[in-house]
């Protein structure tokens, strides 16, 4: 039982990190259809942040992640303005924003490839090296810090989109383009908005994992294919859904590997089935949007 | 008149001494020798140093005059980490004019650039690679593999456990090709010892942790825990979840622990962590590498540096004994190495290709080493006895 | 109030509508006719700055509106009730209407507050239902919270496309006088629709547009007058090019 629970625990951790890059995806792919496969580049690109203000500068840990999420901010827009708006403002189709940002993928991977070397850098734990037993409950300091993290963002973001009219707006955008321009409600800062949002969501994801598996250059496409397989289960009608799809494919992981007696490469396809099943059975998700249109 | 033509002589002498001092005077055209490393994929932390080294080997020699009084030039061909794209570049290689390749990329790439030296018969060598299959699933006369093979890291591991006397251990291992390759080695080393394999686990590249993976290890309770994969952050969440679940069973590591960047990324995680090792940090020829290095690039060289280093000289060893590049004659040469002692290897062991074998680093010249707190220390054994 | 020039745009690679000309006065309700796919929408869409594919000039209290994006078309006071209603159904009554405050001049809450007084006196069944979601309204309830939503951003020009469609003659009637209503307050409209006999009723003014372009220009007192309404939009197409 011990044994279960410190695993619900490290499962809670990752599946938090998983939803987080979904909720990544989810915030720009509702209002503009674009689904940002380079979110787990700015995954990397905050853990390298990190590794420079806090590893390297020694700063506060607090002043390090701020300033890293408020840098995302910009590197998400500065993104937007330069590989989605001119398409956009062209006219090109939905696949074109698409094609280009796996382009900034790569751009993205070679500059932190270059910059940095191939080496991993190591990033601090939030509250240093420990374990943390509550109860029955136990688990590494980082993971607690990593749910209590994810969680507050979740909250937060739920209530920007519930309960401000900014978050409204995203959501009539999501909901009707078309009326959503008539009202008033200025598109493209919507969209730019959504992809900073997106960048900074993503960069905590990056933060949260990097001081328990080291900043490395390859490290964004595994959390790339992992935030998309938690939203396609979750579904990218609600907030909550990227949460859910999150916890649901790090516990399928995870429980698997503890206790299913299958061999170890059978475990590791765990992911991809859930994949696969949700999208031939239920390509909406768990969770599905509240009726579109009128 | 005596006086004039000794005049004119004497002119002539120190003429001739001082072309023959001078030290750009290379003789003939360059000789060029190839190496295809991968600059972008997945093997590019390892392969990066390891080109470093061949590099500064290359400008020592040429330093010192060349090889047979010709320049050696470096041609660099990046495969990527791609077997196809690994075999175009030996290619281009063998066009360009390469006496000799040098592959330092994956496993499944350097067997496909096989292909082209088992066909145009060029001397091809992969002086890091450690995987076994490289010299057994292709038979090619013109392919060696210095490297430090998983069977002699086994070997010389177990040699040391012995001692401790384990009966059941268990094994962790990434999804790597080179990490399941080492895997199975050790495993098959290990139950050819009489050890139990209690638990066998899989962290896969990717992970957020290795939770789940170690805690089946603890429940199994082993008497040691043998790592055998090579990705450096799956292999620092192993050392974390290690710590995290409090399991106390030895740590027994592949010569992938001895890469320096543990030491800063897996910070804390190292203290008592055995591993296998090339590097005996006290041999005077290490000593003199690591100075040389320190001189010419102004940061310390480290063990994966010292393979490339070597792989160079073992090669203008060859092509010095073979009078100059004919294929067949440096095969011969390569083939006819002995005793050739290098950077890596333990104090008193040596390069060789005795009996026809085409894996020549010694078998007993690995060394197990144990980190104190996070510095890499004191060699603790030697060889396989 | 309102004055083109020139306008034209469509979707795609070709005009829809070309050279239009037409002018709606302060206080007008002015009524843009003609047959099916004639480009009335695609002109209201052109006002409003959300078709990508537009010129020509259309000078609102001396700005151009076809050199504005949308946002500031609303901001600057044009606002449109689109055919189709296109209510947000997932969101309330209550969060439809405030999201039309968004570029409300002046968006304080005390701005926005009366906004809303003003838009549920005209339409208590909406202060009713304020806190239900809007794909749970009726057709014509939606058709009031569409032209509600048009007017919380307080517009000096509204822009109306078919509000009546597929409604039953009693509710056609209830928005027929709140939009009466409206005028008599001096908002300026320009009013889409198919059907003649509510547009002749409802406007002092028409324009009918066929094949994108404007083919006829007439008092709707003039137009009305005319006995072969029934077959107006054939021989106009008939004639036009």
């Amino acid at each position: 039982m011990r044994d279960f629970l410190e695993l619900a625990v490290s499962a809670t951790a990752s599946g938090c990190v998983y939803a987080l890059v979904a909720l990544a995806y989810l915030v720009m792919t509702r209002p503009t259809g674009i689904i940002n496969f380079a979110v787990g580049e700015w995954a990397a690109v905050a853990a390298f942040g990190g590794f420079l203000t806090l590893t390297h500068a020694e700063w506060p840990y607090a002043a390090g992640i701020a300033a890293v999420t408020a840098a995302m901010f910009a590197v998400g827009w500065a993104t937007e303005r330069l590989t989605v708006r001119p398409l956009v403002e062209r006219g090109a189709p939905v696949l074109a924003p698409i094609l280009a940002l796996l382009g900034m993928l790569v751009v993205f991977r070679e500059l932190i490839s270059v910059g940095f070397g191939p080496d991993p850098r190591p990033l601090p734990q939030a509250f240093g090296f420990g374990r943390l037993e509550i109860g029955l409950v136990a688990g590494s300091y980082q993971s607690f810090f990593t749910i209590g993290v994810v969680l507050g963002l979740f909250a937060l973001t739920w209530w920007f989109f519930e309960r401000t009219l900014a978050g409204r707006a995203f959501e009539a955008v999501a909901i009707d383009r078309r009326a959503a321009a008539l009202m008033g409600i200025d598109l493209s800062r919507v969209t730019a908005l959504s992809f900073a949002g997106g960048a900074a969501i993503a960069g905590v994801a990056g933060l949260l994992v990097a001081p328990n598996t080291s900043a490395h250059y390859m490290m964004g496409l595994p959390l790339a294919v992992q935030g998309f397989t938690a939203l396609v289960i979750g579904g990218v009608g609600r907030v909550e859904g990227a949460l859910v799809g999150g916890l649901i494919l790090a516990f399928a992981e995870q429980l698997t590997v503890r206790y299913a007696p299958v061999p170890p490469g059978l475990a590791m396809g765990v992911p991809l089935v859930l994949l696969i099943l949700f999208l031939l059975v239920r390509p909406t998700g768990l969770l599905a949007a509240r009726e579109a249109r009128a | 008149m005596q006086h004039s033509s000794f005049a004119r002589r004497a002119r002539a002498l120190v003429a001739a001494v001082l072309v023959a001092a001078a030290p750009a005077a290379f003789a003939q055209g360059s000789i060029r020798i190839g190496i295809i490393t991968d600059r972008v994929g997945p093997a590019k932390p390892y392969a990066e140093p390891v080109t470093q080294g061949a590099e500064f080997a290359v400008r020592e020699l040429n330093a010192k005059g060349g090889l047979l009084g010709r320049k050696v030039e470096l041609l660099i061909e990046d495969d990527q980490g791609k077997p196809d794209v690994s075999a175009t570049a030996a290619r281009k290689l063998v066009d360009a004019g390469a006496a000799f390749i040098l592959s330092l990329s994956l496993t499944p790439a350097t067997q496909q650039a096989q292909t082209v030296s088992l066909e145009t018969r060029v001397p091809h060598m992969t002086p890091s690679n450690s995987g076994d299959t490289l010299t057994t699933q292709i038979s090619n006369p013109n392919f060696w593999q210095t490297g430090p093979l998983g069977s002699t890291q086994i070997a010389t591991l177990l040699s040391y456990a012995r001692s401790k006397n384990y009966k059941r251990v268990a094994l962790v291992t990434d999804n790597s090709d080179l990490g399941q390759l080492i895997n199975r080695f050790f495993k098959a080393g290990l139950e050819k010892s009489g050890i139990q394999i209690a638990a066998e686990e899989v962290v896969p590249r990717g992970a957020t942790t290795a939770e789940p993976q170690m805690q089946k290890v603890r429940a199994a309770n082993p008497d040691a825990l043998f790592m055998t994969g090579v990705l450096t952050p799956e292999n620092t969440l192993v050392l974390r979840a290690y710590r995290q679940l409090g399991l106390k069973a030895p740590i027994l590591a592949n010569y992938n622990l001895s890469v320096p960047q543990y030491t800063s990324v897996a910070k804390g995680l190292l203290d008592g962590v055995t591993f296998v090792d090339a590097f005996d940090p006290a041999k005077p020829e290490v000593r003199r590498f690591v100075e040389a290095y320190r001189k010419d690039t102004g940061s310390d060289p480290w063990n994966l540096h010292g393979y490339g280093y070597d792989g160079i000289l073992l090669v203008a060893d060859a092509i010095r004994r073979a009078g100059g590049t004919d294929r067949d004659k440096v095969r011969e040469a390569m083939q006819a190495t002995r005793n050739f002692v290098g950077v890596m290897g333990a104090q008193g062991s040596s390069y060789g290709f005795a009996d026809g074998r085409r894996t020549g680093f010694d078998t007993n010249g690995m060394v197990v080493r144990v980190y104190e707190r996070d510095v890499q220390g004191k060699v603790v054994h030697v060889g396989q006895k | 109030m309102l004055e083109l020039a020139g306008v034209h745009g469509g979707y795609g690679g070709a005009d829809a509508v070309r050279g239009i000309d037409l002018a709606v006065a302060a206080g007008e309700a002015v009524a843009l006719l003609g047959p099916n796919g004639a480009g009335k929408s695609t002109l209201l869409a052109a006002l409003s700055g959300v078709l990508r594919r537009r010129g020509g000039r259309a000078l609102m209290d001396g700005a151009d509106l076809m050199r504005m994006p949308s946002h500031r078309i609303v901001a600057h006071g044009l606002a449109q009730v689109p055919e189709g209603r296109r209510v947000f159904a997932p969101l309330t009554v209550e969060d439809n209407l405030r999201l039309g405050t968004i570029r409300l001049a002046g968006a304080s809450r005390g701005a926005a507050a009366e906004r809303f007084d003003a838009v549920y006196a005209l339409f208590p069944r909406l202060a009713e239902r304020r806190a239900q979601r809007a794909g749970t309204l009726s057709g014509g309830e939606q058709q009031m919270l569409a032209i509600g939503r048009a007017l919380m951003s307080r517009p000096r020009v509204l822009l109306l496309d078919e509000p009546f469609l597929g409604l039953a003659p009693r509710v056609v009637e209830e928005i027929r006088r709140a939009l009466e209503a409206l005028r008599a307050n001096g908002l300026t409209m320009l009013l889409v629709e198919q059907k003649l006999d509510i547009a002749l009723g409802f406007a002092s003014r028409a324009y009918v547009l066929v094949k994108g372009r404007i083919a006829l220009a007439e008092t709707t007192a003039a137009l009305a007058r005319r006995g072969d309404l029934a077959s107006l939009y054939f021989d106009l197409a008939a004639g036009a090019g």
